[in-house]
């Protein structure tokens, strides 16, 4: 969808409300699962959080203005959402039955996708954001500027500080292995 | 030392294992923004509701169908199968509700034909005829736990001994009025006893309530109506419940029900005399605190009958309940002692309302000003009455217009007073249209002890579909069904 076309969008949905709305939060909702996953390794968490971000995107969409483009205001109400259910007390409590897809990888890989996941949550909330929108959703850095609120350089310090985190933490576990 | 690359492709790998597919996504997103808005506009009367919303509503649901058919292709779950063709003989009317005039669904025991087993029956002329759409596998010795019948096409039924497994729970979903049906994963082996409540809020968003003497209470939630469920919350079972007093079949959590995403109520096993036995949650389930009412309760022997409070909308609810400190609700003996709760805030205050009549009673409300109540001796609505020449205590029936402020009596005729046996449930789908269930039950009477029932074999119970369309003066019988 083109800048234009979701300007567009978003003027009709300020008329015509829902069904616009939801061409608009369509091409959106797979990013904002994947980003969810990614911060929170949980499928059906990862779903809430996509599901709380889109009402809140429903009642604040008069803050996006027109023009302005969906992806990265959705993917902050995303991340947002990540964030609080990270810090909640409901988040502690959850119980989710392990994911069935690792049972036919090969040990090892299953032990270094625990590990890498495990490395990830260490390495501190901002840089983790930026590092799975970057890598794991393949957005520019520009985007992400916008996504997390800050600047261009302070996203490539982020990330390159996070990647650095990230390959210390893991060779550590590779050791120890 | 790790290069970029290497580290890229591992950390994306690490990623996808926790990224499954999840087709469901943008149907459920747009059936809870059609929920927030169904819920957002449901305090107003149903009349003023504008068309924009009904079309909207319209659009998301065709939307979500066309979605839904094209995921369906990939959905990892067994792809659905027709009902079963096959309408038993002999039926026994268990729970089950009319949607609006004309489509309803209900439970029904089957006694006769091919085992004890369940079955789901549906009705589009308002009750006059049913059709069995129980799910494929659902075969004999096949119990029906819970059903959920959310709207007219909409349903999920959750069963054990599907397939020949005796201890699995599975939970079934239909999206187009039990045409087809998908079954869901199993959820975990159920023990002897055990018990199940289920909600849904709308097609998709659902929470089980599993419980038996060794796991305690165990709360599922699901999102995808049924497909798949995750452990939420769990209460282990306490076993001083079930020793003080001795003999009471309750467990730990027995009961649930859900008024939005966020907020629900769990009905707790056994209380103590400090205790309402009612449990709220305003983080979807994940965490419970004990509910506070104005009155303690007089019947501690199992708080699981008790019906939870019902909600006309995300504010308005009512309950009635037993209550020891209220003379002013006292008449004749214990069992009497009932007061209507309401509450104008979600469940956070509860107020005492005046309720008419005496003895047990039924109440609903169909949304927060209308609502009715059924009051008569404890032996017309809980006990099958005996032989057709068994007198039959007249039924009154109460109808508010002002959230049970006041209340106005009914006038009912035959049969409901007559000939239709004990009034199992009785609800209003609209102003004027009303639906009930009798049973009666052919019972011999020994001269030696004419009080009590006495089962000669196999009696001749009947079951009967009661319709007013005069907002509850006459009633006519539509349905009945015999073994």
């Amino acid at each position: 969808m083109s800048g234009q076309d979701a300007g567009a969008l978003v003027l009709a949905v300020r008329e015509d409300g829902d069904v616009a709305f939801e061409r608009l939060l369509e091409p959106v909702l797979q990013p904002g699962y994947r980003l969810a996953c990614g911060m929170l390794h949980d499928p059906a968490a990862a779903e809430d959080a996509v599901q709380q971000a889109a009402l809140k995107a429903w009642r604040k969409l008069g803050r996006l203005r027109p023009g302005e483009p969906m992806r990265p205001w959705f993917l902050g109400i995303v991340a947002n959402e990540c964030r609080n259910l990270q810090r909640s007390k409901w988040w502690s409590v959850l119980k989710g039955a392990p994911h069935e897809q690792s049972r036919d990888m090969p040990a090892d890989a299953v032990l270094g996708g625990i590990e890498l996941r495990h490395a990830l949550r260490s390495i501190g909330e901002d840089k983790r954001l930026v590092v799975v929108l970057h890598w794991y959703l393949d957005l520019p850095v520009d985007e992400i500027a916008v996504i997390t609120g800050s600047s261009v350089h302070a996203v490539e310090s982020r990330l390159r500080r996070g990647m650095h985190e990230l390959r210390r933490r893991l060779e550590a576990s590779d050791v120890e292995r | 030392m790790l290069s970029d690359s290497e580290l890229q492709s591992r950390l994306v790998a690490a990623l996808e294992e926790v990224t499954p597919e999840a087709p469901w996504l943008t149907y459920s997103v747009k059936a809870s923004l059609a929920e927030v808005d169904r819920r957002r506009s449901k305090p107003r009367p149903r009349i003023r509701i504008g068309t924009r919303l009904a079309a909207v509503i319209a659009l998301v649901a065709l939307v979500a169908a066309f979605v839904a058919g094209l995921l369906l292709q990939h959905f990892p779950v067994p792809p659905p199968i027709p009902a079963s063709p096959h309408v038993p003989f002999g039926m026994e009317w268990r729970e089950g509700g009319m949607i609006d005039r004309d489509v309803g669904w209900t439970l029904v025991y089957n006694t006769w034909g091919d085992g004890y087993s369940d079955r789901v029956l549906r009705t589009t002329d308002g009750g006059h005829s049913w059709r069995l759409i129980t799910p494929p596998g659902v075969t004999s010795s096949v119990e029906v736990k819970a059903g959920s019948f959310i709207d007219a096409e909409h349903a999920s039924v959750t069963v054990v001994g599907g397939f020949g497994d005796t201890s699995q729970l599975y939970t079934f979903r239909t999206v187009d009025g039990g045409a087809t049906w998908q079954v869901g994963n199993p959820t975990p082996p159920a023990s002897i006893g055990f018990e199940i409540s289920t909600s849904f809020l709308d097609p998709l968003n659902g929470w089980l309530l599993y419980t038996d003497r060794l796991k305690g209470g165990l709360l599922y939630r699901t999102t995808d109506g049924g497909i798949h469920w995750r452990l939420l919350a769990n209460r282990p079972a306490d076993d001083a419940s079930f020793t003080d007093p001795p003999g009471v079949y309750c467990y730990t959590w027995c009961r649930v029900q859900f008024v939005s995403l966020k907020r629900g109520w769990i009905r707790m096993e056994y209380p103590t005399a400090h205790q309402s036995g009612l449990f709220v949650t305003d983080d979807g389930g994940a965490t419970w605190n004990p509910q506070a009412l104005p009155l303690e309760l007089v019947n501690l022997q199992c708080p699981c009958e008790q019906d939870l409070p019902q909600f006309a909308d995300d504010a308005h609810g009512f309950t009635i309940r037993g209550a020891s400190s209220v003379t002013q609700y006292s008449p004749r003996d214990p069992q009497d002692h009932l007061a209507l709760f309401a509450t104008d805030d979600g469940g956070a205050s509860w107020s005492v309302r005046p309720l008419p009549g005496a003895g047990q009673m039924r109440i609903g409300f169909r949304d927060a000003q209308h609502g009715w109540v059924i009051a008569a001796s404890a032996s017309t609505l809980q006990e099958p009455v005996g032989r057709s020449d068994a007198p039959y205590l007249p039924l009154p029936l109460y109808v508010t217009s002002d959230g049970g402020r006041t209340w106005t009596p009914v006038p009912t005729t035959q049969p409901l007073q007559s000939s239709a046996g004990a009034l199992t449930d009785l609800y209003f789908v609209d102003a004027k249209t009303a639906f009930a269930w009798a049973l009666r039950v052919e019972c011999v009477r020994t001269p030696d002890n004419p009080e009590t029932c006495i089962d000669p074999g196999m009696p001749p119970d009947t079951n009967t579909l009661l319709r007013s369309d005069d907002g509850g003066r006459t009633w006519k019988a539509i349905w009945v069904t015999k073994f």
